[in-house]
């Protein structure tokens, strides 16, 4: 695949072999850890080492050291016409040619073993791409420095800094405020944990003692220990919302946004506004009852925190409700419209056949399982949960499908679904990268399609089902040069909003001729007119900057 | 919406002898498994005919599913953007504005290599992986192509 005209193809230095074993290696086991897990299973019931144990143990040291290997031998880059071109791959061969004008940023990364052997990674990373770990490792330092700069020279200039004025906080939390904000979480799934673990515990202290446990408590003493683990669940909630985001402050610095919080680790994120992607506001029931929301503020950035990927940049634990909205115009300001005092347009009449089909089946499949795995403690007492979930699930969809709605202005996307834990979401149009439509049999049999809007760094916003005409327009709108339209003059005096007034098709309509309208002929031809007289949008960089402290000492990201 | 180009006329056959190298590396001893696993709770004979109906299906599928896949997958280069149409069962519209592609990806399996043909994957910020994939092109046209969209530049709204 590599072209051979050109500048000369380099390769990674021959120390790359051992210093990327141990990285190779762990990559291998993230990637088959379903493999892992079952031998440990298995080992915990054998007393010695098996044939299957050697063969699992061999098997992983070989993945690893082939793809080392080949790692190694395939990879070769080059700076070609002012390109970053990288080329890997012995039975799958890939070319990657990278724009330098797209590369966020140019990191130099040395674990203990680059150090060691004095070399170092080199990442590329542009926005919302993070497979470009371990792509460039390793490098002599000198090497890596001169790509480096031949980069930064092709990027051009940084951004200007940002204003130092302080500005009084925009939110506080008190602690009473964080507790409650862990309390109101869902915590299924922790509850489940502590149960399991609680019974994993028991059988390890004696073999088929939670068995045991479990037929000598009986029904009513089996709901008491659920409850207590819910009990349990809540307290290590509001505890460790508690120590994440102590003393949580949030304050604009002129163009960005500042957060600070953590007790024991301090942790400070600063935020262009200019690199705000997505916006989200979430009001889970309990919340919503107390009087608030919770607001994330997501950039392109995929960062990670403790290993695992982190979506947003910033979470806002605890907004009062009737400061949501102004909230997140305070991060976005580009957005120019409140989500809780737009009319938002409804979801199709026929996407509620589809909501309540799929509660439907999520609460039978949930029901026959508890069914299976309680019918010898609880007996007769098991069918209470399809009498409970069934109900229920009819319900939360009637609900759900009831305060699902959307809306385009020129300058934004919003979309909002759920009752018991309800989320909106908003995108600023210039920020969309790309738009979907998608439509499966079962869609096409009801006449309805799902337009789904991408932002940079993994954001997405779902919009609720429309009709397929509906969803054809949105896509229209949303297609190509859509988003400067936000930008020019006539958007900003009409909003001409798309979703707000329904018409016969449960979609905005307007009569000047100028607004973008829902309909496939005079969507395309108001974003002509738009496209043609919006001016350029400004070419910025990209990325949250996080500041993560550990006992007071500040350290860059 | 569904206007656009066709992929290499080569891609069908391509695709069916990679549904051929699936049904016999995956399909047969799946159904070899759940036909055995059927025959030792039931029958013999029902366990066979599910592994019969299990490989039969996905014959069919491998020999006629990509010619209807081909049908059906468009990709056009619009002023403003890339669409790529795609799907029969499930079917999906996407639109990549040009200036919001981050870098472009060209890749060559073995079974492409033998067929002469590429995919092209085109990436923008968004971080779902890859935005847009046109696979089944001609060598030249792959790499055409992703030089061309490579290229575009402008504002990548990040």
């Amino acid at each position: 695949m590599g072209s051979d005209a050109g500048p000369a193809w380099r390769r990674l230095h021959p120390a790359s072999l051992v210093v990327n074993l141990l990285p190779q290696a762990w990559r291998v086991l993230r990637a088959f850890w379903p493999l892992l897990v079952v031998a440990l299973l298995n080992r915990r019931s054998a007393d010695s080492v098996r044939p299957s144990d050697v063969a699992f143990f061999l098997l992983f040291v070989g993945l690893s050291a082939t793809r080392t290997v080949v790692h190694y031998l395939t990879l070769r880059y080059r700076m070609n016409e002012g390109r970053l071109e990288i080329h890997e791959g012995l039975i799958n061969r890939a070319t990657r040619v990278i724009d330098p004008a797209r590369i966020q940023n140019v990191n130099l990364v040395q674990n203990v073993f680059h150090k060691l052997s004095g070399l170092v990674e080199l990442r590329v990373e542009t926005a919302g791409d993070s497979s470009s770990e371990g792509l460039l490792s390793a490098l002599s330092l000198a090497e890596a420095t001169q790509l480096r700069e031949a980069l930064e020279a092709a990027r051009g200039s940084a951004a200007a800094p940002a204003s130092t004025q302080l500005r009084p906080p925009l939110l506080e939390n008190g602690p009473l405020e964080l507790v409650a904000y862990g309390l109101s979480a869902s915590r299924l799934g922790a509850v489940a944990f502590l149960l399991i673990a609680g019974m994993d515990a028991l059988n390890s202290v004696e073999p088929g003692g939670a068995d045991e446990a479990a037929r000598r408590l009986g029904p009513g003493a089996t709901l008491a220990v659920v409850l207590l683990a819910f009990a349990a669940s809540q307290v290590l909630a509001g505890a460790g919302s508690l120590l994440r985001h102590w003393r949580f402050r949030l304050v604009r610095q002129g163009d960005r946004l500042s957060t600070q919080e953590g007790l024991f680790t301090t942790r400070r994120v600063e935020i262009p506004l200019s690199k705000v992607q997505m916006l989200t506001a979430d009001e889970p029931l309990l919340r919503r009852l107390m009087g608030y929301g919770t607001v994330s503020i997501e950039t392109a950035a995929l960062s990670f925190d403790e290993g695992r990927a982190r979506q947003a940049e910033a979470t806002l634990p605890m907004v009062a409700s009737e400061q949501l909205g102004a909230t997140l115009l305070e991060a976005a300001p580009a957005i120019r419209v409140d989500p809780w005092n737009a009319e938002l347009s409804r979801p199709h009449p026929r996407a509620l056949l589809r909501t309540l089909s799929r509660g439907l089946l999520r609460a039978s499949l949930i029901s026959s399982v508890l069914i299976g795995l309680t019918w010898g403690t609880l007996s007769a007492y098991s069918l209470l949960f399809p009498l409970i979930a069934l109900p229920w699930a009819v319900v939360a969809a009637v609900l759900d499908w009831r305060w699902q709605g959307w809306l385009l202005t020129p300058a934004a996307v919003i979309a909002r679904r759920g009752w018991f834990s309800r989320r909106t979401v908003v995108v600023a149009r210039d920020k969309v990268q790309t738009v979907e439509l998608h439509q499966g049999p079962v869609l096409r049999l009801l006449g309805l399609a799902l337009p789904l809007v991408r932002a940079a760094g993994g954001s997405n916003v779902q919009l609720p089902l429309l009709g397929m005409q509906d969803a054809q327009a949105v896509f229209r709108a949303l297609s190509g040069p859509a988003q400067k339209e936000a930008h020019g003059d006539d958007a900003a005096d009409d909003p001409g909003d798309v979703g707000g007034d329904p018409g016969p098709d449960g979609v905005a309509s307007a009569g000047d001729a100028d607004r973008a309208e829902v309909d496939g002929q005079d969507v395309e031809g108001g974003l002509h007119r738009a496209v043609h007289g919006a001016g350029e949008l400004a070419d910025v960089g990209v990325g949250a900057v996080g500041l993560d402290e550990v006992g007071g000492q500040g350290e860059g990201a | 919406m569904d206007d656009g180009q066709h992929l290499d006329p080569r891609a069908p056959q391509l695709w069916r002898l990679q549904a051929l190298f699936r049904l016999m590396m995956f399909w047969v001893p799946l159904s070899a498994v759940l036909g055995s696993a059927l025959a030792w709770v039931t029958r013999p004979a029902l366990g066979v005919l599910f592994a019969a109906t299990i490989l039969g299906v996905q014959g069919l599928l491998a020999l006629f599913w990509p010619a209807l896949s081909y049908e059906r997958f468009r990709y056009a280069l619009r002023e403003p953007d890339l669409l790529v149409t795609r799907g029969v069962l499930f079917r999906s519209w996407t639109s990549v504005p040009y200036e919001r592609i981050q870098f472009v990806d060209t890749r060559q399996g073995p079974l492409e290599r033998l067929f002469g043909l590429s995919r092209v994957l085109v990436y923008t910020a968004s971080g779902a992986g890859a935005d847009a994939v046109i696979p089944g092109l001609a060598e030249e046209t792959a790499t055409n192509l992703r030089d061309r969209l490579s290229r575009r530049g402008g504002d990548d709204g990040v």
